[in-house]
């Protein structure tokens, strides 16, 4: 047993390490993947372009005269400086990364990838935020309910939240559209707002915005509600067991008492864990907006793989890395100045 | 404990069992059973289900029934093998980092804490997009070589505890090898440990096979339960009023891995005395 408690500036040297080198590991990754596989993907799109191109007309699919095409690849050659060795190549990528700047989308030219990512974020966040802070909420409240009640309410929940928790979140967004969209015409099935109206701050308009927006809500909230509820239930049945719960009920104080104090250290977990799960979402619900045809960065990053738009997938995963990497730095403060033993933890030290 | 005494003791770990033995039966008996090709468009198109076709059919006249049973035998398969690999590199990076310490540990640690702080889903769509043709086994190896993370910081933690009992003293005096004592005598302490991580990797896997597939990014020439929900997706069965194309395959999905979360949770009752009142 080395009782080696980590001052604040130790922990957090280690943690920036973990995060300098993973972001390091994963730019080096995206560049150098393309360049591993035959006939790197990247140079052999913008050639194919020409290819085609070049025997006049426009290019099937891409939609670009022969004009843009030559204009793109001339720009990307110039871009990533696909004329230049590689190691120079890699260098203009890393400072074109940390300048934030993808160059221009394939499938969207001659649209920024920087352009369509900032558009979608906002979508993406307004959707995801309200969905997880009101899922978090009732998850843990209803996750102490089953620990607290046990008996038969618990054996009805617990199978209900695992359930919950365990089903693909695409596949329920799928189930709400069938029923509430497609069996009983209440809400649309597609889209942030209908096309037809202009998005300003009209009545009109922010119930429309709403009544798109119910869905797609439901469909993110639910999963976590059940994937909160499971942990909040292990952790209050962990607390409820430990010795000073014991002894509180053998001093004969109140219930209410007790309830209070196992709670308050039960959700300390779930309040460390919710960055990181918000962090998660964000690259994990890119399904949910493929299907309900939501503008966010998942319905965007969706296109770009469909269509290939290597720039396009490359600027999305940048910015999944970068909102983890936030989340983690952002759990990792909590770890530190809630709970000093998870701190202790931490380091796999007992 | 024998086996009859561990089901005893957890209706979780028994119920879990069930179902998990009843869908692995389904995938090896149910193409015995029900012999149908499950790519071949022979029949009429959106049929609901009938005797001849328990599912229905898709879009296209294939049958579902049949894809749902080769589509649960590749997802077990993809799931099982990615969990063992995800299990071995966890076992081999924590359990020496743990064990030899130094600038080993040190370089092992690290590794493992960018592998758990890497965003999965976006490292494992980056690259299988690259992949023109993706095969089981890729899908396989970059579900497992991303996923090992979690399983080796735990291992590590362990050993570091176990590493300071008196069995391994003795151990030592008797002079086997340090790489014999650590695979030999102290990673055997963690077995129940290592089977309940293995319920929850096989799990973890078919998920994270089943999302890669549901975005176009799964293999290529196989009908695993994530390519039919692609399938799902791409034909857009929800707009037909197709129940039966979408809903089974999901219900498959899910209860799988819940099965293998009441395992683990079961197993966790067993040997874990503070969680047997859960």
């Amino acid at each position: 047993m080395t009782a080696k408690t980590p001052s604040f500036p130790h922990f957090f040297r280690r943690k920036i390490i973990v995060y300098v080198v993973t972001f390091y590991l994963a730019l080096t990754l995206i560049w150098i993947i393309p360049h591993m596989m035959p006939g790197d993907p990247v140079r052999e799109k913008a050639l194919k372009i020409i290819a085609a191109g070049s025997k006049g007309g426009t290019v099937p699919g891409s939609g670009l005269t022969e004009v843009q095409v030559k204009r793109l690849y001339e720009y990307w050659v110039k871009k990533f400086g696909l004329d230049q060795p590689l190691e120079v190549q890699y260098l203009i990528f890393l400072k074109n990364c940390f300048t934030l700047d993808l160059g221009v989308s394939i499938r969207f030219h001659p649209s920024q990838v920087n352009d369509l990512l900032f558009r979608s974020l906002p979508w993406s966040l307004g959707l995801l935020t309200p969905a997880i802070i009101v899922g978090w909420i009732l998850g843990n409240y209803m996750g102490a309910l089953a620990a607290y009640k046990r008996s038969i309410f618990d054996k009805v929940l617990y199978p209900l939240f695992l359930f919950m928790s365990q089903m693909p979140y695409y596949w329920f967004a799928l189930i709400l559209v069938y029923s509430l969209s497609f069996h009983v015409r209440i809400f649309p099935a597609a889209g942030a707002y209908t096309q037809t109206l202009t998005p300003s701050l009209s009545i009109t308009f922010l119930l429309d915005l709403l009544n798109h927006y119910f869905l797609p809500f439901v469909s993110v909230m639910i999963p976590y509600i059940g994937g909160e509820a499971i942990g909040m239930r292990s952790l209050i049945l962990y607390e409820i067991n430990s010795d000073y719960a014991n002894y509180f009920e053998s001093l004969g104080f109140r219930d209410r008492k007790l309830l209070s104090y196992t709670f308050r250290n039960a959700v300390l977990p779930q309040v460390t864990g919710l960055p990181i799960y918000f962090a998660s979402a964000f690259g994990g619900q890119l399904v949910t907006e493929v299907v309900f045809g939501y503008p966010g960065i998942g319905g965007t990053l969706y296109a770009a793989v469909i269509g290939q738009d290597y720039p396009l997938i490359q600027g999305g995963f940048l910015m999944i890395v970068i909102v983890t990497l936030l989340g983690n730095f952002v759990m990792d403060l909590f770890y530190a100045y809630i709970d000093p033993r998870i701190r202790v933890a931490y380091r796999g030290e007992k | 404990m024998s086996l009859k005494d561990l089901l005893r003791h957890s209706p979780k770990l028994l119920v879990g069992t069930c179902i998990f033995t009843f869908f692995v039966l389904f995938a090896i008996f149910g193409s015995t059973l029900f012999n149908v090709d499950p790519t071949k468009p022979e029949f009429g198109s959106l049929e609901t289900p009938s005797f001849d076709h328990p599912l229905g059919t898709d879009i296209l006249g294939r049958d579902l029934f049949a894809q749902l049973i080769h589509g649960t035998g590749y997802s077990l398969k993809i799931g099982i093998v990615a969990a063992l690999i995800t299990i071995a590199i966890g076992v081999g990076v924590g359990g020496i980092g743990g064990y030899f310490g130094g600038i080993v540990d040190e370089i092992l640690n690290l590794a493992s804490n960018v592998v758990l702080t890497i965003p999965t889903i976006a490292f494992l769509i980056v690259i299988a997009a690259y992949f023109r043709v993706r095969s089981e086994w890729i899908i396989i190896l970059l579900i497992s070589s991303t996923s090992w993370g979690g399983m080796a910081r735990s291992i590590r933690s362990q050993v570091l505890s176990l590493k300071t009992r008196e069995f391994v003293d003795l151990a030592k005096l008797s002079g086997i090898s340090r790489v014999r004592i650590l695979f030999f005598e102290v990673l055997p302490n963690m077995l129940s440990y290592l089977v309940m991580y293995l319920a929850l990797s096989v799990a973890g896997a078919i998920g994270s096979e089943a999302g890669l597939s549901a975005i176009g990014l799964g293999p290529t020439a196989i009908v695993s339960l994530g390519m039919l929900l692609r399938w799902v997706i791409v034909w857009e069965a929800v707009r037909y009023g197709a129940w039966w194309w979408f809903f089974p395959v999901g219900l498959t999905i899910t209860l799988i891995t819940l099965s293998l979360l009441l395992i683990n949770d079961g197993l966790d009752q067993v040997y874990n005395p503070r969680a047997r009142r859960g």
